[in-house]
């Protein structure tokens, strides 16, 4: 394995885990607000 | 919820993979062929964003369908997305392969041009206050915007000399690695899979802004 490789991995790793986490976030947000009109309609 | 969590690790194997299980191609400095397994799945889902906001503007003229003008919207967001990321990494690979970051090189200066094209998409939409209109204009316009991409993507960069490697990442090509092969596949599949997460988000989020938009009822 090359020098300096596996650094890159784990930086690129960080960075796609943050944005899944992140839309996990929004997704159950939104899930949220979409159960909160829905009981607002009813 | 499954998918998504398999989509995330997914990914994550594709990383992994990208650095760590295939060899960086001949022919390009170092490991810099590497963000070959990034940046081609996103100019893909770019161009497939705008095709699905195409689509969907066809439909919502025929059919003036709520969904299908945020679908529309949602794909050219996410494709305008992706096309800067697309922008980006090139030119990372530019900086690194022809020591300069930009170099208006064909595929580079259409490119710009694409972007140009989609940002005033969305300078139409809000700029028009009336949302039937925005949206029959947005619509029309998508439409013709895309005319231009198989142009801009396909044409320009093939009838011009340019910089941009067009066989590296190329699974046609019969001296493709299979291991790199395999990998490019699979980021391929992991970003439509990103899109399509993303795209139904989006899409969701505009449904519940429309939800708060005053309706003709609410003055009644």
């Amino acid at each position: 394995m090359k020098e300096g490789l596996g650094f890159v991995t784990g930086v690129n790793l960080i960075i796609w885990f943050g944005i899944a986490f992140y839309l996990f976030v929004l997704d159950r947000r939104i899930k949220k607000l979409e159960q909160e009109s829905t009981d607002k309609d009813r | 919820m499954i998918l998504k969590a398999m989509l995330s690790i997914w990914m994550a194997v594709i990383i992994v993979a990208a650095f760590l299980y295939t060899e960086a191609a001949v022919g390009f400095p170092g490991e810099t062929s590497r963000i070959l397994f990034f940046h081609v799945p996103q100019a893909w889902v770019a161009t497939l964003s705008f095709l699905v906001s195409m689509i969907a503007s066809a439909t919502y003229l025929a059919k003036r369908n709520l969904k299908a003008d945020y679908l529309a919207q949602s794909a050219a967001e996410l494709g305008f997305l992706f096309c800067v990321l697309a922008t980006v990494t090139g030119s990372i690979f530019a900086k690194a392969t022809w020591g300069s970051f930009w170099n208006w090189d064909p595929r580079e200066t259409s490119i710009v041009i694409l972007l140009m094209i989609y940002g005033a998409y969305f300078a139409l939409r809000s700029a028009v206050p009336d949302p039937e209109r925005k949206r029959v204009f947005a619509a029309v316009y998508s439409i013709l915007a895309f005319t231009t991409v198989p142009f801009l993507i396909f044409v320009v960069p093939r009838i011009t000399a340019s910089l941009h490697p067009e066989n590296t990442m190329n699974p046609t090509q019969p001296g493709m690695d299979p291991k790199t092969l395999k990998v490019f596949l699979g980021s391929l599949l992991a970003y439509t899979g990103l899109f399509v997460w993303m795209l139904r988000l989006k899409m969701r989020i505009l449904r519940l802004e429309g939800l708060k938009e005053p309706r003709f009822g609410d003055f009644i």
